[in-house]
């Protein structure tokens, strides 16, 4: 038998069982976990409400739940015919463009497991990016992987001899394969790992996060109940589906509800952030999440000459980065004459860990702020309130409740001062731990990864936070993460590339993370010692290793500081001190080479 | 719109006060990455207030495709007299 003749590459045996009558499928209550039952429900119910609408490159597109629904069947088939079989894994590398979503859905129809990875930027070099997921392609194993031509040569090299069916969109044979009459194959079990969410990282093995089908249909009614999201809500989008907020909240969570998606190229987002404000007010979108810096670049960008109207909007959820009490006030003022007001902005805490959503403010009222004594805080974790103008004083924002069965519990800081196995009161911080309903089940193939991540069957967060009256504050991380532009990065990441570009002496870089009032974000700053005096070759060394850590991990760091050789503060165990090297930046002190 | 002739300083200007870089350090071969913060988003605010500043509108394809300080003020002075 020959490989169907779109397969590009280490094409695989097709395997007959694929094509079997499925076994009986029963119709269990629990069916309602399946996320392709609930769309085949709607397809049935609601055939001609629209699922999605899509715009891109200047066009735009529709597909009402019946039309994803024979989409989904059609990509089951493609996947089918390339050969993959329930539990296999399928990747995705797509710009923005529906079969993302279809392709996606076609795999979990079969059971197989879909995860969707980001594709290079036109700033980077796709053999460069490609090869660094050389080790994730041996560990996971991926039996399609579905892009377009530019990367199909560069991700063949990187999977090493892997059989792996290379599947090009844009083929002829699979941009216009057609839906199958009839025989549609089973669907996947609730048990089952409906998809991955794969960490950021390079040097380290990324974490694969499975979820299974039960696990997404909790998060899923917690989280609608926690915002009474029904399927008269229309999501306003332009987050990538890489992105657990992109993929759960403004995907899965609107599919499972019936609901409506107004989805926006990322890349077109960012060079035009009011167009998020014409897709509300024309589609009269309800709910939009937004990482904090979002909510900045649309405010600094606001077209003066133009009034939008956001009165459909119930909610700008604010989530999947430090998110500040500044942002809310000032989106609220800003954004008034437009149509919002205090009450639309909400707070949600989330992680891929947990599906998405941990904690979310109430909606209907404006969020709560706290201003708590921030010496007392950093002294001794503790949690003393304090006048909002407070000389002292820090404000946090609330991000709400605990939402479905999750429990929530703060970790005593190791000072003696909480018995180690109590619960710390109240109004300690400490870091967060999470268990129950929806939390996953492990790190895809890394036992030491997923027994590292929990402490007596509670998961650790690395996020450091404390309980007031019942709601969640979070108030720093144990984890040396820099969170940028809603994207988690591992300082020591950072610091292998630095490290690796040629002059910068070998292991002699240290990166950490500053806040941006501007940019509402976090930025990275890298210092690295090198031997080089001149200035011109410090700003060649400069450029060299930006454009390094842009290359491999898709960031633009904010500042390369070229410092002397020893210049670089250790600890007494001989390691470089992030936070000591970064109390030094800050108070002017780096040694500039 | 201002003079063509302005369209140089104006840049230079602008880039400064965003960036809090001396406009000394300025010149036709600098590159975003020669800046410190100028990431894509940052290009974009950058975009818009050289929009207001220079009061002409800058198409995407201008935004997109200066890869230098100097291209920039070309495309720009191009545009300009076009009349955008």
């Amino acid at each position: 038998m020959h490989a169907p003749s779109w397969l590009s590459g280490n094409p695989i045996t097709l395997n007959s069982r694929a094509w079997r009558k499925p076994k009986e499928h029963p119709e269990t209550s629990e069916t309602s976990c399946n996320l392709l039952a609930r769309l085949r429900d709607h397809a049935a119910h609601s055939k001609l409400k629209p699922f999605l609408v899509i715009s891109g490159g200047g066009l735009i597109r529709q597909y009402s739940y019946g039309d994803a629904w024979l989409e989904a069947r059609r990509w089951a088939q493609i996947l089918r015919q390339a050969g993959v079989l329930r539990g296999d894994r399928v990747f995705i590398a797509l710009k923005h463009r529906q079969e993302i979503y279809f392709c996606f859905l076609g795999a979990m129809w079969l059971g197989a497991v879909p995860t969707i990875i980001p594709f290079p930027t036109p700033k980077q070099d796709p053999a460069i990016y490609w090869a660094e997921y050389t080790t994730m392609f041996a560990h996971v194993e991926p039996r399609a992987f579905v892009t377009y031509a530019d990367n199909i040569a560069p991700v063949r090299a990187a999977l090493a001899g892997q059989p792996c069916a290379l599947i090009d969109v844009d083929v002829p044979a699979v941009a216009y394969a057609e839906t199958p009459p009839d025989g549609d194959p089973p669907l996947a079990e609730t048990g089952d790992i409906a998809l991955l969410q794969f960490s950021s990282g390079t040097t380290g093995l990324r974490k694969g996060v499975m979820l299974s089908h039960r696990q997404i249909a909790r998060h899923m009614e917690a989280y609608t109940r926690a915002i009474t999201f029904e399927a008269r809500d229309t999501v306003a989008s332009w987050l990538p589906l890489y992105h657990d907020m992109g993929l759960v909240a403004c995907f899965l969570m609107p599919l499972h509800a019936g609901a409506t998606v107004i989805s926006l190229d990322a890349f077109e987002w960012v060079a035009r952030p009011w167009t998020l404000l014409e897709a509300i007010e024309t589609y009269r979108a309800s709910v939009t999440w937004l990482p904090n810096f979002a909510f900045h670049h649309i405010m600094r960008t606001l077209p003066e000459e133009r009034t939008f109207k956001l009165g459909s909007m119930r909610a700008f959820i604010n989530c999947s980065e430090p998110c500040k009490p500044d942002t809310v006030e000032q989106f609220a003022a800003t954004m008034r004459a437009h149509g919002v007001s205090r009450e639309q902005m909400q707070v949600c805490y989330g992680m891929a860990e947990t599906v998405f959503a941990v904690s979310q403010t109430p909606l209907g009222a404006a969020p709560r702020i706290l201003t708590v004594d921030r010496q007392l805080l950093e002294a001794s974790q503790r949690i003393r309130r304090v006048d909002a103008a407070d000389a002292h004083g820090q404000g946090f924002l609330s991000c709400g409740k605990i939402i479905g069965d999750l429990e929530v519990r703060i970790a005593p800081p190791d000072d003696g001062l909480d018995a180690p196995h109590d619960r710390p009161r109240e109004d300690r911080a400490g870091e967060v731990e999470v268990r129950g309903g929806h939390l996953f089940s492990g790190y895809f193939r890394n036992e030491t990864a997923s027994k590292a991540a929990m402490v007596d069957g509670w998961y650790r967060t690395g996020d450091v936070g404390f309980i007031h009256d019942g709601e969640l504050f979070i108030c720093g991380r144990t984890k040396e993460l820099l969170i940028i532009h809603g994207r988690n990065y591992y300082a020591h990441d950072l610091e292998v590339i630095a490290s690796g570009v040629e002059h910068v002496k070998p292991g002699r870089a240290v990166a950490f993370s500053l806040e941006d009032a501007s940019s509402g974000s976090e930025e990275a700053v890298v210092l690295v010692e090198t031997e080089l005096t001149a200035p011109g070759e410090h700003r060649a060394l400069q450029r060299a290793v930006k454009a390094a850590i842009l290359d491999r991990m898709e960031l633009m760091v904010r500042s390369v500081i070229v410092v002397a050789p020893g210049s670089l503060v250790k600890t007494t165990s001989g390691k470089f001190s992030r936070a000591q090297n970064k109390a030094r930046h800050l108070a002017g002190q780096t040694a500039e080479a | 719109m201002v003079p063509k002739e302005d369209i140089p300083a104006i840049v230079r200007a602008v880039i400064g006060e965003m960036f809090s870089v001396d406009t000394a350090r300025i010149d036709r071969a600098t590159t975003a990455t020669d800046i410190d913060g100028w990431d894509s988003l940052a290009h974009t605010v950058l975009m818009v207030r050289l929009e207001r500043r220079l009061g002409m509108p800058i198409s995407e394809r201008i935004a997109a495709k200066a890869s230098s300080v100097g291209e920039l003020i070309d495309l720009l002075s191009m545009e300009s007299a076009t009349g955008g």
